[in-house]
């Protein structure tokens, strides 16, 4: 496990009964990354964050954050990692200000002035109850009650949902700057795939309790490509140009041909196996035309 | 320990209205018990009374599963579990909140009783109590730990209390012929006469510090299910850390530390007695009670009696009273016993030599005199943390009939006289008709029990003296002893050709 490397799981393995829902998940994670952990619903995304976070004790395997085994996470240990989630139970008698006093009031470094910025950027009336607030609203005033801790790691479990355009991309950029000017490190889940190319540096992709994929973003984003043919078929290309294609599918109109082996050279390839008046393009994808083309259920 | 503060601060600004409400019960209580006030008819104080008993049991149940419940242990989704607090810092904030709150106010306001009713040498006792009630108050933490809400509390309680009973008759039918009677196991290693306040401590630091190592074990692991098989030997340590041959084996009951033999030599008709239901012939019985020690008195509650004689049986009803025996024979081992009454047709029927079965509640006991009280409405005396008060009186037949009440606390770890539940005002009082020119003394029949005083609460009872009807209540004053009772035995008693003695008509 290098220096840097804030989070680790080997063979993580959770049954319930007969249940798998995580089966041997590998995973690293290093300062300054954000990891997008994409799957549908029951593909064992808040089960890994449960076994990270001590909720859960693993079948088998292990997992490590900040060096320190998951099992053994307790107390203190959280004053570095943070964890807000779409459900999580608040205590809605008390108010904004309340709530975010009593939080500040376990951690040992506590930033007010980012807390108080917080409360302002995201529009919070600090007087309210929270049992009046919106969804959204309560998912914001979870994360200004542990952001202001300054932790290493964030697991965020669908921070996006039931926020408005504005408050996502205001989101969206928060996360990213705490993560390229401090370091901070970030897991989260979401189904919104459109917040995700913004800000993560890496994807991972579970399904049914297995890791599919676990990949850096831009590498995912940079190997697909959508192609486009104008006055030529795929069938009229050449047999090793062919392979590499599949069609897009429930994509109207007929035609649209994808690849997950982009290369750089591959463009001017297609272009020289035209024929006169054909013309061959390599459109990029974007997150959720990926993972349509790959039938995964994320989205 | 700032985490314990941060959130005990928290927990009391939440339920500062519930602090607010059983600090106000605890103060009635202490109006209530520590005055004549609550002892006396009086619609108000009766209201009173019966809200702040109601609201201060329910409302310190309901309010011990809430502040737990607010950081609850068992949903995966509460906001507080992935926040940095030491789980035994949160366990402890919880017990103090529930000593602050829901303990505290009650050990103060009975030792203010105590005060109030010249029992101050016992308030120690009283602020001692706030062990044995934490230790109790520690199982209701450990369910409301495991869930999340105040109804799935309620659905675990009912489980394991129907789950007790399952368990309980399974052992009581199924077990019988591997274990033989439970009731018959003994497993206490204590000598026999270990003083009931011993074996009190002795379990009090069981289940505080066996009670506390479980909850903190779950708190810091969370592993239902071996938490509760460390109840197992918890349980096991406590029904061997209990005296040796208690007569209700390692189940809990009553023990009845004295077996009586008693048998019934002869019956006689005493009188006659004109109701508007007509004519009845009373009955008394010379009883012999052969384990009695001298300078010991023989108290005697009729529950039941049936007569029979040639094919005919007859029911005495019991009056549910205990009387004081008198002695009949210079061996001091008999004695006589009013039995009851039966109608003069029924009475005629038996023959000289009947059959007799019936049930008494007999207890031995030694009484010292107390205090005088003026026979009138209110009179009162206080002695040792107890207070006893005259409520009213009336005459009934021939009869003068004294309501009365009495606080009589009931403190942990105290080194006292035997109190059993059954016997009116718990045994610890008895009373005389006392002629004020004569001096003479009419010890009275005791009415009342089964009251369950756990601690100062108010205990009824009546006493019934014979008096005349043209004889004046004020030549007379009430004589208060106190009363130990050594023993008590329910006794079923059953003879054949008994011989009845008719009076000459």
């Amino acid at each position: 496990m290098s220096a840097d490397c804030v989070l680790q799981t080997k063979a993580l393995t959770k049954r319930f009964r007969q249940v798998t829902a995580l089966d041997r998940l590998n995973l690293e994670l290093h300062a300054g990354e954000v990891l997008a952990l994409l799957g549908s619903n029951g593909s064992g995304k808040s089960t890994t964050f449960r076994l990270l976070l001590n909720i859960y004790q693993p079948t088998d395997g292990e997992a490590f954050l900040l060096g320190q085994p998951s099992r053994k996470l307790n107390g203190r240990d959280f004053d570095k990692v943070s964890y807000v989630s779409e459900g999580q139970k608040l205590p809605l008698w008390m108010t904004v200000r309340g709530f975010l006093d009593f939080c500040a009031g376990f951690y040992q470094e506590w930033d007010a002035g980012m807390c108080q910025r917080l409360v302002e950027s995201f529009g919070l009336h600090e007087g309210q109850k929270l049992k009046f607030l919106s969804r959204g609203q309560r998912m914001k005033a979870a994360l200004a009650s542990v952001l202001p801790s300054r932790p290493k790691i964030l697991l965020l479990d669908e921070p996006f949902s039931g926020l408005d355009v504005e408050t996502r991309a205001q989101v969206s950029h928060l996360l990213r700057t705490l993560a390229q000017e401090h370091s901070l490190a970030i897991v989260l889940t979401t189904h919104d795939v459109e917040e995700v190319e913004p800000v993560a540096t890496r994807v991972a992709i579970l399904s049914r309790g297995e890791l599919k994929l676990d990949e850096p973003l831009a590498n995912y984003l940079g190997r697909h490509r959508l192609l486009q043919l104008e006055g030529a078929s795929l069938e009229s290309l050449p047999e090793e140009l062919r392979a590499l294609f599949r069609p897009m599918p429930n994509t109207p109109p007929p035609g649209w041909y994808f690849t997950d082996r982009n290369e750089p050279a591959l463009q001017e390839r297609l272009q020289a196996s035209m024929s006169e008046g054909a013309r061959a393009s390599l459109l990029p994808m974007n997150l959720r035309q990926i993972l349509t083309a790959h039938s995964l259920p994320v989205v | 320990m700032k985490t314990l503060l941060h959130i005990l601060k928290k927990d009391l600004r939440r339920y500062a209205w519930a602090w607010g409400v059983l600090a106000v019960c605890a103060v009635a209580r202490v109006y209530l018990d520590g005055t004549t006030a609550g002892m006396l008819d009086n619609d108000f104080n009766q209201f009173l009374s019966f809200v702040t008993s109601i609201i201060g049991s329910i409302l310190g149940f309901v309010l011990v599963v809430m502040v737990v419940q607010e950081e609850s242990l068992s949903d995966p989704d509460a906001y507080w579990i992935t926040r940095p607090v030491n789980r035994l810092h949160l366990l402890f904030s919880k017990l103090v909140f529930l000593v602050l709150v829901v303990i505290l106010p009650q050990v103060l306001a009975d030792s203010l009783v105590l005060v109030l009713n010249d029992g101050s040498g016992r308030v120690g006792f009283a602020l001692a109590g706030i062990f044995p009630a934490l230790a109790i108050w520690q199982s209701q933490v450990f369910l409301a730990a495991q869930t999340r809400s105040l109804p799935r509390y309620l659905l675990l309680v009912v489980c394991l209390v129907v789950g007790f009973y399952i368990v309980l008759f399974a052992l009581a039918f199924l077990g019988t012929s591997i274990l033989g009677d439970i009731y018959d196991i003994d497993m206490g290693v204590l000598p026999a006469d270990t003083p009931s306040w011993v074996t009190e401590l002795v379990q009090t630091v069981l289940w505080l510090a066996g009670g506390f190592g479980i909850l903190a074990f779950y708190y810091l692991r969370r592993k239902r299910l071996l938490a509760w098989l460390c109840l197992l030997p918890l349980v096991l340590a406590s029904a061997i850390l209990t005296t040796g041959g208690s007569s209700s084996g390692f189940l809990p009951g009553f023990d009845m530390n004295f077996e009586s033999d008693v048998e019934i030599i002869s019956v006689r008709e005493s009188g006659t007695r004109f109701t508007p239901e007509g004519e009845f012939v009373t009955y008394e019985a010379e009883i012999q009670v052969p384990q009695v020690e001298s300078g010991q008195d023989v108290w005697v509650q009729v529950n039941y009696m049936e007569l029979a004689s040639a094919g005919a049986s007859f029911h005495i009803e019991g009056n549910y009273r205990s009387q004081l025996l008198n002695s009949a024979s210079l061996r001091g081992d008999t004695y006589q016993l009013r039995l009851g009454s039966l109608k003069k047709a029924d009475a005629e029927k038996l023959g000289d030599a009947i059959n007799i079965s019936g049930g008494l509640e007999i207890s031995l006991s030694s009484q010292q005199p107390l205090a005088t009280l003026p026979l009138k409405e209110g009179a009162s005396l206080t002695v040792n943390g107890k207070r006893l008060v005259i409520g009213s009186y009336y005459r009934d037949e021939g009869n003068l009939v004294l309501e009365l009440a009495a606080i009589i606390p009931n403190s942990s770890f105290e080194a006292e006289q035997l109190s059993d539940p059954a016997e009116a005002f718990l045994g610890q009082f008895s009373f005389a008709l006392k002629d004020k020119q004569s001096g003479q003394l009419q010890i009275g029949e005791l009415g009342g029990g089964y009251d369950f005083g756990m601690s100062a609460n108010k205990i009824t009872g009546q006493a019934q003296f014979k008096l005349a009807p043209d004889e004046s209540v004020d030549a007379y004053e009430l004589q208060v002893f106190t009363r130990v009772v050594d023993g008590r035995d329910w006794v079923f008693v059953d003879a054949d050709k008994v011989p009845l003695q008719k009076q000459t008509r």
